[in-house]
């Protein structure tokens, strides 16, 4: 298990960035941690990596939002999911399919083989980056 | 893959068509251009297992359609309809993403496998990615040569002689999903 810690927004969205460097078709990235954790600054940093120039917010309200770049980011947030068929209604295997998909609030799905990165607020700006389960490649 | 056929009412198949590619296929034009001669008497539509946007953008259309004409709409389970192209015992496959199918042994319930797990006592009949196929093929399994099948629309005839309809606002799809809820 690999542990960063971050002491700024910037350097938590440079950690992102360099996971999105490294994406590709077909990755799943489950982002655990609480709200105010930092996940979409994190979020921010990866389509950076990905080679996106879009706007990068929560999609707590549309549930997923899309940033195209060197490959489709599929930018999932499940904090208002409540019911398993709801989840099914997100089409998360086709977003997979097209490019990569990122998970905030990822502790309420398991995908076999999806990376698993845990984001804990020490304070101030500092943040704990815990990669639990790394990218297959 | 996405297909559209007009049947008969004696359940004879009076046109199909079958493409490749989902996204170029042109639904609402490929409909007119069955040129149904008589009016339409029941819609059936697959209700999957398959992929989200296939599976939505298919049943929407057969749902505007029974709907507007005010007729009986009828699941037809992909499986179900694969198994229906052969007249011999057959495991029914459809695809599942990352290397999986679903499966659907005669007179049983479908299941979610690797290809490995597969068993080699039946063949098998069902569309999948190619390289899928290749790898249920190099795990020992035969599939039905497409020439001793029936066409889908042909399958599709016979499961609507013996389907049922259902209320238009409770049909189920069955998405391919690879995760499990924790919620």
């Amino acid at each position: 298990m690999l542990e960063q810690v971050t002491g700024s927004p910037a350097e938590t969205e440079a950690a992102g960035e360099a996971l999105g460097r490294r994406l590709r078709v077909g990755d799943v990235v489950l982002l655990q941690g609480e709200l105010g954790a930092g996940k979409t600054t994190f979020v921010r940093g990866v389509a950076r990596g990905a080679g996106s120039e879009a706007p990068v917010a929560s999609p707590t309200f549309q549930l997923v939002r899309v940033y195209p770049g060197r490959l489709q980011l599929a930018h999932v947030d499940l904090y208002r999911i409540e019911k398993s068929p709801e989840l099914a209604e997100l089409g998360l295997d086709e977003l997979a399919d097209q490019g990569a998909v990122l998970v905030e609030w990822g502790e309420r799905l398991e995908f076999g083989g999806a990376a698993v990165i845990e984001i804990e607020h020490l304070g101030g700006d500092r943040r704990m980056l815990r990669t639990r389960r790394d990218l297959r490649h | 893959m996405s297909g559209i056929a007009l049947i008969d009412e004696s359940g004879a198949v009076y046109r199909e068509e079958l493409h490749e590619s989902g996204r170029s296929f042109d639904l609402p034009g490929r409909y007119r251009a069955l040129g149904a001669a008589e009016p339409i008497s029941r819609v059936g539509v697959a209700t999957g297992p398959g992929s989200f946007t296939g599976l939505r953008v298919g049943v929407s259309f057969g749902l505007g359609l029974a709907i507007g004409l005010g007729v009986p709409i009828v699941p037809l389970p992909t499986l179900n309809l694969q198994a229906a192209r052969s007249d011999q015992d057959v495991v029914a496959v459809a695809e599942a993403g990352r290397g999986r199918v679903y499966f659907m042994r005669p007179g049983g319930q479908p299941g979610l496998a690797e290809p490995h797990e597969l068993t080699t006592d039946l063949p098998f009949v069902g569309w999948l990615r190619e390289a899928t196929r290749q790898s249920m093929v190099a795990a020992g399994l035969q599939f039905v040569p497409d020439a001793e099948l029936r066409s889908f629309g042909e399958a599709a005839a016979r499961i609507l002689a013996t389907a049922g309809e259902v209320a238009y606002g409770s049909l189920k799809l069955e998405y391919r999903q690879s995760f499990t809820s924790r919620v």
